[in-house]
């Protein structure tokens, strides 16, 4: 048992990132599939990031790299979490804390994009808070239990039940799946979308660690959507992966479908879904139950 | 000027009060660990005479307040205290006598701890701010309503709060003095509300006591929940829930020393505690359970609203207060043993955390301390409440949709204005440096620094020993609170994020060199605080969450009213 954790948590830790990664390249391939282009490769962005890491070998970081760092080590410890079959509000709370430093991060880069992205940072977790709270509440009431391990063991598939909570989840707190947080995703106007605020804010070494960072934590939240049609059965493997899979697609779908979304506007839609899909199906359930 | 002022103060401190202040916290932390040694104990006053004395001396704490409501041109709660007043004489000489209850003051786990933690923490208050007698009457006041297990001796340390409070409010500045005033007649209204408790406790029960009560509520969950329900309003009054936030409204005009006292360790307390000590006879089933879960649910989510729309950060604190009481309350109706264990934990980590934090606003520059502080009470009502497993379970096994609602918004909300507020500190004090910490002044907030750090540690220890040895009494039986592997892992985690956060501040590490941009940081405004102050569904969720709120608080006590109708004309 012991050591069956030992080993999910240690592949946690060495294959989170390549994980998180190749689903960047996924959605990457996707969304521009969408738009008729024939896009980058899908290990593109590790490539990407590891170049980054080289040149930035030498770099000094201040202190906004330590707090990415800090960053960087909550999600960790949130999938290490997860994947140790501990509860998975306790991984909620690390993966929310993880995002906290990384806006202490950009706050103390004291630039003036960073403070954008940091305020964005901060309108994106707020929009993605109720559903994931509705999420471990919802499997909390279908499956009898916060556990990781319960949930993916020892319960039925939870897909069909919950599933106006998992379309809000893919779509909600799931916009974390489609770029990195740094990136302008929902911009007020076009313009901004040239500049990139993670060589404003950090030194090349700290954005790639923030990437890697944003990577791990993509891979808890596909875990998450795996989570789903987890059982505890060998042949629903298959299935939950090809779910990720079109999770992806979904997102380059939403990607493409909603380019001049404005914050307001994302944070607005995000609560009205989460209030009315996560009511909806957290009462149903509640009846079946 | 205030920061002046409190340095005169402080070099004007008389070494009288320096040994008040310590003999203060002394006899606190002494009474806790002979609690400890020697387990629960109590101390029965006698009744009949003593039954007077303690009914003639509430009822002059009483008589204090209306003449004070007159004083203030507050007519209206001086008929509210007079009506009250009558009401509770006439009972003590009615009943008085009759009455199956022996005025005990007994020592539980509950008791010991919160006389510890509010007595090092007034202790502070007062070495900080050099008040002497007021603070240690208001201590003393709550000590006093933890410890006595009777409701007519209880609503006796009830008064004397409300009016130590009003003395302390009505002497801290020159705005103050209608402050007070406000303060005082959403008192008396509370304290009504506790008469009529008592009132309707003796003549259905023909008892006072409390745990008498809690043991009838084993058989009659219904009955109980008659007079519970006004003393859990009135308990709800002073804590400032839903409708009745006015008397706090103005609170952050005062100094910070009052402030902290009134709204962490003292006054909004003793709301709470009542609340808390009548929990047993609450739960979802029955109306005072189902009262007190609505409106501190619709507290919790309203709170948060305005702390996130609020730019003062004074008025963002007290906003917040109000939003952590609201869900101990929750977490108090609610009535499981995990949730009552929640509801403890997050008091004490209030009680200990607020201060800090609203000290640190009277200095233009931030400190280490302050930070911890902030990330303490940023994270301890997820890592006691909102995403522990028990306490998540006991509200989702509610199955009170409004309830699992706000709870999620209303989180996510209290997330949002944390970290806003954090990273801009964080932000200023590593760019503009901090303020030495060897100053003497900053001596009391050294030491409520490490009283947080020792709280932070010794998470598990207090979860095992203090507060989870009163639910088993409760209870009957091993709670599931006492699951130590959870309390040690929420007790890192907050550990790691307070070590983690403040390590750069402490150390003084500087930001790399970056070209800081001419633009005013006005732009930076337009965040969600915007959105949510322009839009026109914050003031319709604003009604709404209102008229839930009264809505809940008349169909509940209706429902009651009613009901003690049918009792008594039973009874007739």
């Amino acid at each position: 048992m012991i050591f069956k954790m030992i080993i999910s948590v240690a592949a946690f830790i060495i294959l989170g990132p390549f994980i998180g990664g190749m689903m960047t390249g996924i959605c990457n391939k996707a969304s521009a599939r969408i738009q008729g282009r024939n896009g980058a490769d899908i290990f593109q962005p590790i490539s990407d990031t590891v170049a980054l890491l080289q040149k930035g070998r030498n770099e000094n970081s201040g202190v906004q790299g330590y707090y990415v760092k800090v960053s960087l080590f909550f999600n960790i410890l949130a999938g290490s979490l997860f994947f140790a079959g501990s509860d998975m509000l306790i991984t909620i709370s690390c993966l929310g804390l993880g995002i906290v430093f990384m806006v202490i991060a950009a706050y103390t880069s004291g630039t003036y994009y960073a403070g954008i992205g940091a305020e964005r940072l901060i309108g994106e977790m707020v929009a993605a808070a109720p559903m994931m709270f509705m999420v471990a509440i919802g499997f909390y009431v279908y499956c009898g239990s916060f556990d990781v391990r319960d949930v993916a063991f020892n319960s039925p598939v939870a897909f069909l039940p919950l599933i106006g909570i998992f379309a809000g989840f893919i779509t909600v707190p799931c916009s974390k799946l489609r770029k990195s947080s740094f990136e302008y995703r929902m911009p007020h106007s076009m313009y901004q979308r040239d500049m990139d605020s993670i060589s404003d804010a950090f030194n090349k070494r700290d954005a790639a660690i923030c990437e890697i960072a944003s990577w791990y934590e993509k891979t808890v939240l596909f875990a998450f959507v795996f989570l789903f049609f987890a059982n505890g059965k060998i042949w629903m493997i298959p299935v939950g992966i090809v779910a990720c899979l079109i999770v992806c697609g979904i997102q380059g779908i939403l990607e493409n479908i909603s380019p001049g979304l404005s914050r307001r506007r994302a944070l607005k839609i995000s609560w009205v879904t989460a209030l009315i899909i996560g009511v909806v199906n957290l009462v149903l359930v509640y009846i079946i139950m | 000027m205030e920061s002046v002022n409190i340095a005169e103060r402080s070099d004007n401190k008389s070494t009288s009060l320096s040994a008040l202040s310590a003999l203060l916290a002394l006899a606190s932390v002494a009474l806790a660990v002979f609690h400890g040694i020697k387990g629960d104990m109590s101390v029965a006053l006698g009744n009949g005479a003593v039954s007077y004395a303690i009914g003639a001396l509430a009822a002059l704490a009483g008589v204090v307040l209306i003449i004070n409501s007159i004083k203030n041109k507050k007519y209206m709660s001086a008929v509210f205290g007079i009506v009250q007043v009558t009401g509770f004489a006439c009972f003590v000489v009615l009943c008085g006598g009759k009455l199956d209850c022996m005025a005990t003051l007994s020592v539980d786990h509950l008791a010991s701890t919160m006389i510890a933690v509010t007595g090092l923490m007034g202790a502070i208050v007062m070495w900080r701010t050099g008040m002497g007698i007021t603070v240690l009457v208001s201590v003393l006041g709550v000590d006093g309503l933890v410890l006595s297990d009777d409701l007519m001796l209880m609503y006796l340390f009830w008064n004397i709060l409300a009016v130590s409070s009003y003395a302390l409010i009505k002497r801290d500045g020159k705005h103050n003095e209608e402050m007070a005033g406000k303060m005082l007649s959403y008192n008396v209204c509370a304290g009504l509300g506790f008469v009529v408790g008592i009132v309707v406790s003796g003549i259905v029960f023909e008892t006072v006591d409390i745990s008498a009560i809690n043991l009838i509520e084993t058989v009659y969950s219904d009955l109980v929940a008659v007079p519970a329900i006004f003393i859990v309003l009135a308990g709800m009054i002073r804590a400032m829930q839903m409708p009745f936030q006015g008397w706090f409204a103005t609170e952050y005009l005062t100094s910070a020393g009052v402030g902290s006292l009134i709204q962490a360790i003292t006054m909004v307390n003793s709301g709470v505690l009542v609340v808390i000590k009548m929990a047993p006879t609450m739960g979802i089933s029955n109306f005072a359970g189902l009262m007190a879960i609505i409106v501190g649910a619709v507290t919790f989510f309203i709170s948060s609203l305005n702390a996130v729309t609020e730019t003062n950060v004074r008025k963002m604190l007290t906003e917040s207060t109000a939003a952590t009481m609201g869900l101990i309350i929750v977490c108090a109706g609610i009535g499981t043993s995990e949730s009552i264990w929640a509801a403890i934990m997050l008091l004490v980590f209030h009680t200990v955390a607020k201060p800090l934090i609203l000290a640190g606003t009277e200095y233009p520059k931030l400190r280490t301390d302050m930070v911890m502080a902030v990330i303490v009470m940023m994270i301890a009502p997820f890592a006691i409440v909102l995403l522990r497993r028990e306490s998540m379970g006991s509200i989702a096994d509610t199955g009170n949709i409004i309830l699992i609602i706000m709870i999620c918004f209303s989180g996510a909300m209290a997330v949002f204005y944390w970290t806003k507020w954090l990273g801009r500190l964080i932000a200023e004090a590593i760019t503009d440096g901090i303020e030495p910490i060897k100053l003497k002044e900053f001596n009391p907030m050294k030491a409520n620094a490490w009283l947080l750090i020792l709280l932070i540690v010794g998470f598990p220890v207090i979860s095992r020993y203090m507060v989870v040895p009163y639910m088993e009494g409760l209870f009957g039986g091993m709670s599931a609170a006492a699951n130590l592997t959870d309390s040690i892992l929420g007790s890192v985690v907050i550990a790691l994020a307070v070590a983690l956060a403040a390590y750069p501040i402490y150390k003084g590490i500087r930001p790399e060199e970056q070209e800081t941009s001419a633009e005013d940081d006005e732009d930076q405004e337009h965040d969600v605080r915007e959105m949510i102050m322009q839009s026109t569904i914050t003031i319709k969720i604003r009604m709404i969450c209102g008229i839930v709120s009264i809505g809940m608080i008349v169909i509940c006590v209706g429902f009651i009213i009613v009901n003690l109708i049918g009792l008594l004309g039973g009874v007739v």
